[in-house]
């Protein structure tokens, strides 16, 4: 048993990167607009079928599409906020959360009447099989998420953080009034932040269609992990949302493994109100 | 102010419910039956009936079909469903195949009578499967039902057809405790779980020397199916003395299966007994690839991995798994009419058929037989059609020796054959143990 | 007795409920099933009453008290298996059962608070999803619930008023009836009394609750008890009503989503909101889906999901308060008339 132990570790960091991929999302709309968006998995299910009809239609990689559908998400989230959510910027927290939840109803039913509601997978070309490091294998279907996830992060991380865009999201996170004071522009902040949110959840379905299928409904599977990372991680915190995805898979795959494989999920959970419980604002919230 | 308010309001509801009231009451102009069915607990099935033996034989018979439409099952729902319709049409239309009803137009002791599909959306939820059941008799005033797929939606529609004095088949549900619930109405024309896991067993008895199975790992998916498939399977491993290496039923919608496939890499078993419907299914395959988990054989539970888009999306990881099946081609061939029947669900429902559309089209053609017999739709004369169904192996599209419901209303014929993927489709390999590849190549050797 | 009487009456008009509506919408609810009396009526009926019942549960909580909770389903899912259980494995009759229900919910209620009352806002409806979720998995993994197996209890040869078995609708229609009037009389009575003024106080800012001493944790654990009792009593009609239970059908996370939409389309923390929105939401999902089953699925729910965002877009407030806005034009231009 304990032999498997860094083969159990591994693909807990595996599908906690994937957690990770649509947390980042979810905190950055969180942590800079204040808005659940219950749709995130529904633009990640966006995500997956553009990255399908592209690997259908040329023939090629999905990977080759990442930056097509990172441009294309971003401004299906720049459209999303120009028409959804900007008029409910100023509503209630309530408002917010059920234009987003009824908009993830209505893109889910469009996707199955659009594309139909079959099981579909990708056929990945570069990266296949695994490698063979020591009694560890690793699985190139779960290595190409993290790698896109970590790109993904730092991506995020350096547009927040380094450039001016990036600032003045961040200030208007922090006191959209005193932003606009001092002469930021809130609207395009906003616009900016929901756009590279959509982005990042866009790109996190194609890296999902490495291992796995793509169908309607496949949003909600992520979604409520999502959330739950990016509270252990603390809302709007790029590296929290990483660290909580991590710990949930780790605590996954640990239970998973080696206790009860039905109550896995009780325990992530659990580890999440822990965390809240002592740290309301999660690990790294502000 | 707040009086004028609260009059809107009250004028507001007294609108919708008239506004309600009206769009229901308009069903194919049968006020008679709206008012009566429901009003007094001991008329419900005595006015359904009277009402539909009021009706003239000799028009269209409603079946109603109810499947999931919506959400993770739908495509399997919308393949029974398009199955089903050219089921109808065979016996609808003309056609030159050699099977019952097949080269006649409609049913003939009703004058040619025509069936009519009318497919309702289940939304693989129980509740809902109550509703619409009940919708589909109170409002589209169908004949008979058949459906669900899944066991519990199975369980609770028919129910609802019980109490209205409506036949309910089906074929493709498993789940042991649908009969045995005393029910009159409800015709189980598909085998049990329990049956098909002791046959699943003794095919593994067969090849336990040959391949040298000792151990089993068991897993299900959470839901009744998965949980019924693990209880059977515990008690059939446990009686024949093979060691229950890991046992557990993991979550339908999990974002991963990779622990669960840790579990099934850790216990060495050597024989995997499975039930996944497809989504998991496809996660499963990928990730035991993936992590190199190999077993000597995999036997599963049908599900998703005799689903369709199985087999579009896995492609050769498909190959050796093995199935308690109920249909395949090769199990039918000595029949004339399988392989037209199957070219004819390929052309007109755009899929070929598989164990779950079998047994729901051979539900539905155990219903036209007994249409057949009983020259009339109405729900008594057709349960009792029913109850003296005794079909010949030779008209059955599926593999079994006949067609005839014990005292629960289970065919006593229905059975599993043992199936096995080899390039790219199920062949039986039941008697003929030779034929099956066991013990099954391993990831890397094939 | 006398005394508790008057202090309803006075609530009542408090709340701008006159006597006459009173007893035209009494009318109307308790006239409904004999005048459309098909089953699909019928259901639609106790549906539309369910859930006014329900999604006044959550606007005690969420709507008064401003707490967004995503996991009431929870309650609902007490109350159901508070009945199942013990009817099933030791045949006590549900009436006590409703009784095992409450109990269970509040129990579940006071143990949930304990961790989530400590959060703000957002965190709170992800914790309360979490939770709900995790009741949902254990309730699936108990070996005595069943599981997804769901426990199947129709039973017609006993008495109705043993089992609560009936194939009538209508003792569940009169059950529910009970509930919402019930219900109805709570929330006017929250909407004047001090409960209700504490509740929004805590909504509109719990820091400055506090300073004026309210005890902030006390209101918020009384609103969630009220939401929790409420929930299971609906839990437990429903199960009975429909003599089927597995998790799946009483503790799905849809379901608080739904409570929620309803209250919110006819107006959060109004008595009249959730009923209002009963009203509207489920006879239109119900007959989208009548229409639509069968030739374009998934048609039914582009619709109402459409339909909430426009609500929501256009009147955030809910139906009720753009019923009192045309109202009061209407009102004013009598006034202007009359002038």
């Amino acid at each position: 048993m304990l032999a498997l132990l860094p083969q159990v570790l591994l693909e807990g960091v595996f599908t906690g990167m994937i957690i990770a991929l649509i947390a980042m999302s979810v905190s950055l709309t969180w942590g800079v607009m204040y808005i659940i968006n219950f749709a995130q998995g529904e633009i990640l299910m966006l995500g997956m079928f553009l990255s399908y009809y592209f690997t259908l239609a040329t023939g090629l990689d999905p990977l080759v599409c990442l930056p097509l559908c990172g441009v294309v998400m971003y401004f299906f989230g720049v459209l999303i906020y120009k028409l959804l959510i900007r008029r409910v910027m100023k509503s209630s927290t309530l408002s917010q959360l059920l234009v987003t939840y009824a908009l993830s109803i209505v893109l889910v039913n469009v996707a199955q009447i659009a594309f139909g509601p079959a099981y579909k997978t990708v056929d990945t070309q570069v990266f296949q099989g695994s490698i063979q490091v020591g009694n560890v294998l690793i699985a190139w279907s779960r290595l190409v998420p993290l790698l896109i996830c970590v790109f993904t992060a730092l991506a995020l991380y350096i547009v927040i953080n380094k450039t001016n865009i990036g600032r003045s999201i961040k200030a208007t996170a922090l006191n959209r009034d005193a932003a606009s004071l001092v002469g930021v522009n809130a609207e395009r902040a906003y616009t900016v932040c929901m756009g590279l949110a959509t982005a990042a959840s866009g790109i996190g379905g194609v890296a999902l269609t490495y291992y796995f299928s793509i169908y309607p409904s496949v949003g909600s599977v992520f979604m409520n992990f999502g959330f739950t990372a990016c509270c252990i991680g603390g809302m709007g915190s790029i590296p929290g949302a990483v660290i909580g995805g991590i710990l949930m898979g780790l605590i996954d795959s640990i239970v998973g493994t080696f206790f009860n494989v039905s109550l896995k999920y009780v325990a992530v959970f659990a580890l999440f109100i822990l965390v809240v419980y002592k740290r309301p604002k999660g690990l790294f919230g502000w | 102010m707040k009086k004028v308010l609260a009059v809107l309001l009250a004028a507001a509801m007294t609108f919708s419910l008239v506004g309600c009231g009206g769009a229901g009451g308009e069903g194919k102009g049968t006020e008679k039956k709206t008012e009566d069915v429901g009003t007094e607990t001991a008329d419900v099935p005595g006015d359904t009936k009277a009402e539909s033996s009021g009706q003239e034989a000799g028009e269209t018979i409603r079946v109603g079909v109810l499947y999931p439409l919506t959400g993770n099952n739908a495509t399997a729902g919308m393949e029974s469903v398009k199955c089903l319709e050219t089921a109808a049409e065979l016996i609808n239309g003309s056609y030159d195949i050699d099977f019952p009803g097949a080269k006649t137009e409609g049913i003939q002791s009703m004058g040619g009578a025509k069936i009519e599909i009318i497919a309702a959306d289940s939304q693989a939820s129980a509740e809902v499967s109550a509703t619409e059941a009940e919708r589909l008799i109170t409002e589209e005033h169908v004949d008979a039902l058949i459906g669900c797929d899944i066991s519990s939606c199975t369980k609770t529609a028919s129910a609802v057809a019980e109490r209205y004095g409506v036949p309910f088949i089906n074929g493709e549900s498993s789940s042991d405790s649908l009969v045995g619930r005393g029910l009159d109405y409800f015709f189980h024309v598909g085998p049990n779980d329990s049956l098909l896991v002791a046959s699943s067993f003794d095919y593994l008895d067969k090849i336990r020397e040959s391949a040298g199975i000792e151990s089993v790992a068991i897993c299900g998916a959470d839901d009744d199916s998965g949980t019924n498939f693990v209880n059977f399977c515990e008690k059939e491993a446990k009686e024949r003395g093979y060691t229950i290496a890991t046992q557990f039923t993991y979550t339908q919608d999990a974002a991963t299966l990779s622990s669960e496939c840790m579990k099934l890499k850790a216990s060495e078993a050597d024989a995997l007994m499975i039930f996944a419907l497809t989504g998991p299914a496809i996660l499963f395959l990928q990730t035991m690839q993936d992590m190199d988990i190999n077993f000597k054989t995999m036997i599963t539970a049908r599900g998703g991995f005799i689903a369709t888009e199985f087999f579009d999306t896995v492609g050769d990881a498909s190959e050796y798994i093995m199935t308690e099946n109920t249909w395949s081609l090769d199990s039918v061939s000595d029949k004339a009419f399988s392989a037209a029947i199957n070219d004819l669900c390929i052309e007109k429902a755009g899929c070929g058929m598989n164990g779950n559309y079998a047994r729901a089209m051979q539900a539905f053609f155990v219903l036209c037989d007994a249409l057949e017999r009983a020259g009339s739709k109405d729900g008594e004369a057709l349960k009792d059609a029913l109850w003296a169904t005794d079909m010949d192996g030779s008209a059955l599209i599926c593999p079994w020796e006949g067609v005839k419901f014990d005292e629960d209303g289970q065919n006593i014929y229905a059975g599993g054959i043992m199936t096995q993927v080899q390039n790219g489709q199920y062949v039986t390999i039941d008697p003929e143990v030779e034929q099956a590849v066991v013990p099954v190549p391993a990831w890397k050797d094939r | 007795m006398n005394n508790l009487m008057k202090k309803m009456k006075g609530s009542l008009r408090a709340s701008g409920v006159s006597p006459a509506v009173l007893t035209v919408c009494a009318v109307v609810v308790l006239a409904y099933p004999h005048v459309f009396s098909s089953p699909f009526q019928r259901n639609l009926g106790i549906l539309i009453l369910m859930w006014g019942c329900l999604g006044s549960a959550w606007n005690i909580f969420g709507g008064y008290t401003g707490q967004v909770c995503l996991g009431t389903a929870m309650f609902f899912g007490m109350g159901a298996y508070g009945v199942v259980l013990p009817y099933y494995y030791w045949n006590v009759t549900p009436w006590l059962g409703i009784l095992i229900g409450m109990v269970l919910a509040v129990v579940l209620a006071l143990l949930v608070a304990i961790p989530i009352f400590k959060l703000s806002a957002q965190y709170f409806s992800i914790a309360t999803m979490a939770l709900g979720e995790t009741v949902r998995i254990i309730m699936v993994n108990l070996p005595f619930t069943r599981g997804m197996q769901g426990i199947d209890f129709l039973n017609m040869k006993d008495s109705f008023w043993f089992t609560l078995q009936s194939s009538s609708k209508l003792p569940y229609y009169y059950m529910f009836a009970i509930l919402i009037g019930g219900v109805f009389v709570l929330m006017c009575w929250i909407n004047t009394s001090r409960l209700g003024y504490y509740f929004r106080t805590i909504k509109a800012n719990p820091t400055s609750a506090e300073s004026i001493g309210i005890n902030v944790r006390k209101y918020k654990t009384y609103a969630l008890v009220l939401c929790a009792v409420i929930a299971s009593l609906c839990g437990s009609v429903y199960v009975v009503y429909q003599a089927y239970v597995d998790p799946a059908t009483v503790l799905l996370g849809a379901l608080s989503t739904r409570m929620i939409i309803m209250a919110v389309i006819g107006g959060i923390g109004t008595v009249y909101g959730p009923m209002v929105g009963a009203l509207i939401l489920v006879p239109l999902g119900e007959y989208i889906r009548a229409a639509n089953s069968g030739s374009l699925p998934g048609i039914d729910l582009v619709i109402y999901g459409v339909l909430i965002i426009l609500v929501i877009m256009f009147q955030p407030d809910g139906v009720v308060a753009m019923g009192r806005k045309a109202a009061e034009r209407i009102g004013r231009r009598f006034r202007k008339e009359a002038a």
